[in-house]
């Protein structure tokens, strides 16, 4: 009793200094590096008109993940406690960094602020910033969840009914997760844009495409959350099949996912605009006011 | 393309929507084809109501100038009516002032339908 209060403490300590570090670190100013490789990223020339605009979007996106990463790793050891133990799960880590980002990217405002009297004509798509891999991953990990749940109910349906329930579970989460990062992708696009000066229009464009990538990247790491287990349960109800070889599988694909996710969204994402021409614009360049 | 709505005007907002819509469409910028953005972000961008946008889109829907369907949103359909018999009454004004000027010039009917067929196949070939 005595070690679990010792390590209660211990625990409180490293949290509230964690707590701390955090709001040190998302209350403090985005750094000129973050910005550079911001533009670096998009192609975007950042000048006096939309630095700001995308500072306050850095900044906004980096508080939101960094407390949704805190408020996971807190409730996984919290959740941990039950066992009498104190364990880091990486899972609720990600999870909460997950939610943080989104929350975020929905909570990111329009760089835009100008009469909104004027407007272009012309549709916003997601293929207008998204290049075919951030289209199409999210989709097929959809499509491999579906396919791996209904293998796993059609041999479910053979043995016990009981055995159903984890897999619709995991099903229904994987299906609801998809379709929250699909809401809020709908939100960026139907996000106010009124006409502006080329210089904004360029960076709420930029904004854009890096939120779109970055939610398409965590889409396919979520997902491999519930495709790595529906794996495992489909392994289990088909004969057959050594447990030991389909835990080893659902590992690989648990990372597979992971680092296709974090590449997705790591990558470069300009959006091919007139004002964003390469020949006319440093890549990277920042001018500083 | 740009849409421009002047809030201090006496014109309605979706009549001003309508009226550049109608006016690109006419003058050829918005080809056949053409999807227009949803009732929802053009309304957003523009800071209105999305039930003047909506009006807007079906007043020219009504003129046959869009087209609007369920998950393919609004899509530029035509020029409007109105515009085709302009076209065609200016095209016979030009006629008529070629017939007279090749009168002044003494030529026979042939001799004038030749020289149209001619620069239509000239034409044809650049």
């Amino acid at each position: 009793m005595r070690i679990i209060g010792v390590l209660t403490i211990v625990l409180l300590a490293a949290v509230a200094t964690l707590v701390y570090v955090l709001v040190v670190v998302t209350h403090g100013a985005v750094s000129r590096s973050r910005v550079e490789r911001f533009a670096r990223r998009q192609r975007l020339a950042i000048t006096p008109g939309n630095g700001d605009s995308v500072i306050r979007y850095l900044a906004t996106t980096r508080r939101w993940r960094a407390w949704g990463l805190l408020l996971g790793g807190l409730l996984g050891v919290l959740w941990s406690l039950r066992d009498h133990q104190v364990r880091i799960d990486f899972t609720a880590l990600f999870a909460g960094w997950f939610v943080g980002a989104v929350v975020a990217e929905w909570r990111v405002t329009s760089l835009a602020s100008g009469s909104r009297h004027s407007a272009r004509l012309a549709r916003r798509t997601r293929r207008d910033y998204l290049g075919p891999a951030a289209l199409m991953l999210p989709i097929a990990t959809a499509v491999l969840c579906v396919g791996l749940a209904s293998a796993g109910i059609l041999g479910a349906a053979r043995r016990t009914p009981h055995e159903l329930l984890p897999i619709v579970a995991w099903a229904a989460a994987s299906i609801a997760g998809l379709g929250v990062i699909w809401m809020v992708q709908r939100h960026i696009l139907l996000r106010a844009q009124p006409q502006e000066a080329a210089d904004v229009l360029a960076a709420d464009d930029a904004v854009r495409a890096r939120s779109l990538h970055v939610l398409s990247g965590a889409a396919v790491a979520a997902g491999g959350i519930p495709a790595a287990s529906l794996l495992s349960l489909a392994g289990e109800v088909f004969t057959g099949w050594d447990a030991a070889d389909v835990g080893a599988l659902s590992l690989l694909l648990l990372f597979a996912a992971a680092l296709t996710g974090w590449l997705l969204g790591m990558t470069s994402s300009p959006v091919p605009t007139q004002d964003n021409d390469d020949s006319s614009l440093p890549v990277g360049g920042v001018i500083s006011r | 393309m740009i849409l421009d709505i002047d809030p201090a005007s006496a014109t309605p907002p979706y009549e001003q929507i309508r009226e550049q819509i109608a006016a690109m469409v006419d003058a050829g910028p918005l080809a056949v084809g053409t999807r227009l953005p949803s009732i929802r972000q053009l309304a957003g961008d523009l800071g209105l109501a999305p039930g003047t946008v909506a009006r807007a889109y079906r007043e020219l829907e009504a003129g046959g100038m869009v087209r609007s369907r369920v998950r393919h949103g609004t899509v530029v359909a035509g020029r409007s009516p109105g515009s085709e018999d302009a076209t065609r009454a200016r095209a016979h004004e030009a006629a008529r002032d070629f017939v007279a000027q090749t009168r002044r010039l003494g030529m026979s009917s042939g001799d004038v339908l030749a020289a149209v067929r001619a620069e239509l196949e000239r034409d044809r070939a650049r």
